[in-house]
């Protein structure tokens, strides 16, 4: 996979879902509305590549809570930084489809 | 299944993140459980399902990720290869695949239905709150050695005495005759103690159940009714607690209604029950201890066994038999409310899931046959994969996918076949088997079915597998064209035809003894002619308290009913023999000693004069009853055969005396002897009996029985217009008296024909079987009889020696199933009736006619062996 291909709708939405303080694979799940099969190579793919870094949950929280302990993702500041630019991006690109099927 | 898929798709994850992995799934999946709580079970376990199928996509990505082709979800690529692979090869063979799924399909069918029966009827506790601590209490003695009806004077002492029952109430099956709303109905109820509903554990949907405090002498008549007859008679009416129901002499004030899903316990009173009164409304004698016709229930303190409280019951019943006279000799008996509820039909539900696991089996024999016929002609498909290195257990894993996938698809056909018979199961609610309400294909029943169909799979694929897994790469390839066969196939094969033929052997043999002993049972002579009879129940209420009111009515309405257009004659009793009524009293003969432990008895029922010429049955000596045998003149009754020849052997019963009365002695002359019938059912010798005049004795509960000139719908408009005419209020009932006697035999038909249709699918497919396996036997001889034609063999002798090798498989099987069959007989010998269960004729029979079956399964492949043309045999090289 090369580092400079430039990141897919899905990923970005995840990323910014995650940047938004969704940081629990589930919760990015139904913030993005994307399937469980998509979310998570997502997220590994990220983290692979440095715009995620993910962290456990506190043993003691989540026996405090009754449940297995949750792995927590963050976004780094590289991939802060892509995913300005893929916000960016997109944007242009859907100024390009609007003018496409603009009046003329 | 979510966790299922999880542990799958972890092997493909690299062994450092393998944990990890697993750990952070188990948190999503926690807590997407926990989102989706609120919803079905269905849409639960699809969502969780198809989140945990995404878990693959994440583990090979991380498999990718750290440069490792994922090793474990490796098995998952294979084992969806091998079903496509599977599903494409059942494509190519469709008419394989069709045979196999149909017989599979006819098997599971069988085995889920009847498997839902059994779980509804049997296995499912009842439906009422910790139902196994709920106890059938009931009084018994030397003579009824059985749990019989308790005197209510006896079940307060018992319930003053226990210790081990938190609860104990009583009951008595009643019917009310209301009167209000649009028209009279006749409703069954039980009179049940206060403490019923409290004791059951089950809630009411509006209001409240009986009280104690109903329950007292004097207090104001309630009544707690059915959801069915809140829905039907009173339009399901949401303000109808506090609403008062009629009867003639009464006015009950409604307080509850029970839920929809309630059932009255079935081991208390066999009838639907609509209406739940106090004991204390019955009028019946509360304080005797002379009249037993109690029902008592119990629940089981806590904690305490059913041996304690055995115990207990059985030390308090010695205490009273020590204190009063009536009960000398009586004991308690417990047993569980489920026992009692299901009876013998335990039994018999055991004995066709057995009949039906053999069905099953004898489906799986046939597959497997199949099986094996397609794996070695596919010998040498398999001979090649093994030549490129496949190694056995992949070869062994594809066979048994392909087997799992085949009955999988039987399964979902099973499965529907299953709902089919269930529905007609209970629409057709064969002969009263208790819970029927509660047969349905649900969860459990289809894990079963999905259950059956994966073993059954693995059961037919797992001989054929392992013995082709065997195979080496090299005998395939050089059997060349003759494409497998091998001599280890076939023996297999032989093994599993005579197998079947076992199988069947055993199920015919049953069906015949079955067929037979219903065919002795129907030829039973009742005692009396149901042809062109028909019969009006009828009751008369309280309005009708006094024999002169009752007679008054009868005569009245033998009148209207005589004059009728097509009646021959028409009579009416208090006890239709084979209708279920039965009442017996105990009585004093004259002159003789009255033994205590074994006291005289005898059924009773009054019937009008000319009630034995309308039912055909013979007055044998003496006479019939007259109008003359009224009030004023001398009680009179007549009696049986069976009652002379065990209380007068070989005197002369006219002007003997017999008294019926409990307290003070009421006396009657033998006038006259009457035949035999068989009142209790077919199947069941005649009691002593006794007949008394409704002129002296009185009448409210009446069948009027008609002999017609054939026109029995007629003549039931005329009957019902004529009670009409007298009163209107009395609710009525018509039915043939044939329907009464075909009744009498609906569960013996029951089993019978279900016996014989599970024996006829098993003849079928053993059938099927052989000819099968004749059949490729036959194709794969081709060459070595064409050689033996070639070289002067005279068709008839070729056709001759496959026969022969056929049939000696079919007599192989056939005595192995006989063995089985006799050894096995016992337990149907309490369903047979005048049979016995090692009857020779039935044995012989069934066998010449599976003999038959195989015969022409054999010869049709045999002759084909015979006819065939040397030249072209020998070409095919």
């Amino acid at each position: 996979m090369s580092r400079n291909r430039p990141l897919g709708a899905a990923t970005v939405a995840i990323l910014k879902a995650v940047q938004e303080g969704h940081r629990f694979g589930l919760d990015v799940m139904e913030a993005t509305d994307l399937p469980s099969g998509t979310v998570y190579p997502t997220l590994a793919r990220m983290e692979a590549r440095d715009y995620l870094e993910s962290e456990w949950e506190a043993a003691a929280d989540a026996k405090a809570a009754g449940r297995p302990r949750r792995r927590y993702y963050g976004v780094t500041p590289d991939g802060a930084r892509a995913l300005s630019e893929a916000l960016e991006r997109l944007g242009v690109l859907a100024g390009v489809t609007r003018q496409a099927a603009g009046p003329g | 299944m979510s966790r299922i898929l999880l542990r799958l798709w972890a092997r493909g994850v690299p062994l450092i993140h393998r944990n990890r992995w697993i750990e952070e799934w188990e948190a999503e999946l926690a807590a997407l459980e926990l989102r989706a709580a609120s919803r079905s079970g269905w849409a639960r376990w699809w969502t969780s399902t198809r989140f945990a199928w995404g878990a693959r996509a994440h583990a090979s990505e991380l498999a990718h990720l750290h440069g490792q082709d994922d090793g474990g979800s490796m098995a998952m690529t294979t084992m969806g290869r091998d079903l496509r692979f599977a599903l494409r090869s059942f494509g190519r063979a469709p008419g394989f695949t069709f045979v196999a799924v149909l017989t599979l399909a006819l098997g599971i069918g069988a085995t889920t239905t009847m498997f839902s029966v059994l779980d509804g009827v049997v296995l499912r506790p009842l439906p009422y709150d910790r139902p196994d601590e709920l106890m059938m209490i009931g009084s018994s003695s030397r003579r009824f050695p059985g749990l019989a009806p308790v005197a209510p004077a006896d079940f307060t002492d018992w319930g003053e005495q226990n210790t081990t029952f938190s609860h104990m109430i009583a009951t008595e099956g009643w019917t009310l005759d209301l009167t209000d709303a649009d028209r009279p109905g006749r409703i069954s109820s039980a009179a049940v103690s206060g403490g019923f509903f409290d004791m059951l554990g089950v809630a009411l949907m509006l209001g409240r159940g009986v009280t104690p405090q109903d329950d007292v002498p004097d207090s104001e008549p309630v009544v707690v009714m059915s959801h069915g007859l809140w829905e039907r008679r009173y339009g399901s009416d949401p303000n109808i607690v506090g609403s008062t129901v009629t009867t003639v002499d009464r006015t009950f004030t409604v307080v509850g209604v029970m839920p929809e899903s309630f059932v009255h316990p079935e081991a208390l009173w066999s009838e639907d029950v609509e209406l739940w009164l106090p004991t204390s409304q019955t009028g019946s004698n509360m304080t005797t201890r002379n009249g037993r016709f109690l029902q008592v229930m119990g629940r089981l303190a806590p904690e305490v066994t059913l041996f304690q409280a055995r115990q207990e019951m059985t030390a308090i019943a010695s205490g009273l038999a020590e204190e009063y006279p009536q009960n000398r000799d009586r004991d308690t008996l417990i047993e569980p409310l489920q026992a009692e509820t299901i009876g013998d039909v335990r039994q018999a539900l055991a004995l066709l899931m057995g009949a039906v696991g053999m069905l099953l089996l004898i489906a799986c024999v046939n597959v497997a046959n199949l099986f094996m016929a397609r794996a070695s002609d596919r010998g040498r498909e398999i001979a090649v994969r093994v030549a490129l290195g496949a190694g056995r257990a992949r070869i062994r894993a594809q066979l048994l996918t392909e087997g799992v996938v085949l009955s999988l698809g039987g399964g979902l056909a099973g499965v529907g076949l299953a709902y089919l018979g269930v529905s007609a199961f209970r629409a057709i609610n064969p002969v009263g088997i208790p819970r029927v309400e509660s047969v349905t294909v649900d969860a459990r029943i289809l894990g079963f079915a999905f259950v059956v169909s994966v073993l059954t799979g693995i059961a037919f694929a797992l001989a054929p597998a392992l013995r082709l897994g065997r195979l080496g790469a090299l005998s395939g390839l050089r059997d060349g064209t003759r494409s497998g066969g091998s001599s280890g196939l076939g023996r297999s094969r032989n093994v599993l035809v005579a197998m079947e033929m076992g199988l069947a052997v055993v199920l015919m043999v049953g069906a015949g003894l079955f067929v037979n002993s219903f065919l002795r049972l129907q030829s039973v002579d009742p005692g009396f002619d149901s042809e062109d009879a028909v019969a009006m129940a009828l009751t008369l209420n309280s309005g009708y308290g006094d024999t002169e009111q009752q007679v008054t009515f009868f005569r009245q309405l033998m009148e209207r009913v005589e004059a009728l257009r097509g009646v021959q004659s028409a009579a009416y009793t208090s006890a239709l023999p084979l209708a279920g009524d039965r009442y017996l009293t105990g009585i004093v003969l004259e002159g003789r000693d009255p033994d205590p432990s074994n006291p005289d008895a005898a059924e009773y029922s009054t019937t009008s004069p000319g009630f034995f010429a309308t039912m055909g049955i013979d007055v044998v000596a003496g006479r019939e009853f007259t109008q003359l045998d009224n009030a004023a003149s001398a009680r009179v009754m007549l009696v049986n055969e069976t009652f002379v020849r065990r209380y007068w052997p070989g005197e002369d019963p006219i002007g003997k005396r017999v008294s019926t009365g409990r307290r003070e002695p009421v006396w009657h002359d033998v006038v006259g002897v009457v035949e035999d019938v068989n009142r209790r059912g077919l199947a069941e010798p005649a009691t002593p009996e006794m007949y008394l005049s409704p002129f002296q004795s009185g009448i409210t509960n009446a069948q009027v029985v008609v002999r017609t000139d054939g026109d029995i719908a007629g003549t039931v408009t005329g009957m019902r217009s004529a009670v009409h005419d007298l009163d209107a209020a009395l609710p009525i009932d018509f039915r043939t008296v044939d329907e009464y006697v075909a009744r009498s035999v609906d569960q013996p038909q029951f089993y019978t024909q279900l016996f014989s249709a599970f024996a006829l699918v098993a003849l079928l497919l053993a059938g099927v079987g052989i000819y099968g396996t004749m059949s490729y036997t036959v194709g794969q001889r081709t060459r070595e009889l064409g050689v033996r034609l070639a070289l002067g063999a005279q068709a008839g002798e070729v056709t001759r020696m496959v026969a022969r090798q056929g049939l000696q498989v079919a007599a192989v099987g056939l005595a192995l199933g006989l063995i089985t069959a006799a050894a096995g007989a016992r337990v149907l010998e309490s369903f047979l009736f005048g049979i016995s269960a090692h009857d020779p004729l039935t044995y012989v029979a069934g066998s010449l006619f599976l003999a038959a079956v195989a015969a022409t399964a054999c010869w049709i492949p045999a002759r084909r062996a015979g006819r065939a043309d040397p030249m072209r045999a020998l070409r095919m090289e």
